[in-house]
């Protein structure tokens, strides 16, 4: 695979993994990510394992009506994909009552999976508009 | 006629250089980096808009700080985009510890001649204020 083939790869992948949450897919988003996936929310605690982060993001997909990740940048380098977006969020059914402006960075494993995920964003903007917990109590 | 990949590496060393200017504390080295139209977004801040303009908002960030060092876990090009993931580590008082140390992602747009015009940073604005960040706003 050359390192261009690579890279249109990592970020299908990705591409991938985004449209299982606007398709609120816990099953789909979990397919893209390896077993020892570590998901960090900064500056939060990371959250590791496929067992832990789908606790993490299924938790979020109950309480999601409807979401579309607004993908503005997404593009890749060695085994790295950035993410740039707007995260819009429904919690209630009355509209996109959170627009998250958001980086996701990402890392993809060789086997094409996603391996690390890094959310940058500010937190209290989500969950002053109904974000719910992303740690693990 | 320069080849994409030579811009990219070329905006990549405009970014590098204008985040150097902050390891030394150094305003003009940073300003010399950036278009007179430039705008700098701290998200979810408001945007500011203008070189004199961002030129104060970078000194009212240096004035109080005794050291800063970026340490860049990421940077790489695509098309006039360049992103940065960044820890950049402060001491505000001269305690020659790391006060707050800021997990952050910086995305960098430039212009053909190869000058940031547009800067957006992603980080908890909270984690920046509660370790001594100063205001953020003009």
């Amino acid at each position: 695979m050359t390192e261009e083939e690579k890279v249109a790869r990592n970020v299908a992948i990705v591409r991938q993994f985004i449209d299982a949450w606007g398709a609120i897919d816990v099953d789909a988003a979990m397919a893209c990510l390896s077993d020892d996936i570590e998901y960090i929310n900064q500056p939060l605690d990371p959250v590791c394992g496929q067992h832990d982060v789908r606790k993490i993001v299924d938790g979020i997909m109950q309480l999601s009506k409807k979401v579309h990740w607004e993908l503005r940048n997404c593009f890749g380098r060695g085994n790295v994909v950035v993410t740039e977006r707007l995260d819009c969020w429904d919690f209630d059914g009355n509209g996109w009552g959170l627009k998250l402006p958001c980086i996701g960075m990402f890392d993809v494993n060789d086997d094409g999976k996603i391996s690390g995920w890094r959310d940058y964003f500010d937190n209290r903007m989500w969950f002053e508009n109904g974000g719910p917990t992303l740690h693990l109590d | 006629m320069t080849s994409q990949a030579d811009k990219i590496a070329r905006n990549e060393a405009t970014v590098r250089a204008f985040l150097k200017g902050w390891d030394d504390l150094d305003v003009e080295a940073c300003m010399a980096q950036v278009t007179e139209d430039m705008c700098y977004l701290n998200q979810p801040l408001e945007a500011i808009r203008g070189k004199e303009n961002v030129r104060k908002m970078i000194a009212s960030i240096f004035a109080p700080a005794k050291r800063c060092k970026f340490e860049l876990k990421n940077v790489f090009g695509h098309e006039n985009k360049v992103i940065t993931e960044r820890v950049d580590r402060w001491d505000w008082t001269g305690s020659g510890t790391w006060e707050l140390e800021l997990k952050v992602c910086g995305m960098f747009e430039l212009t053909e001649n190869g000058r940031i015009i547009e800067w957006r940073e992603y980080y908890d604005n909270e984690d920046w204020t509660r370790k001594g960040g100063p205001s953020l706003v003009l």
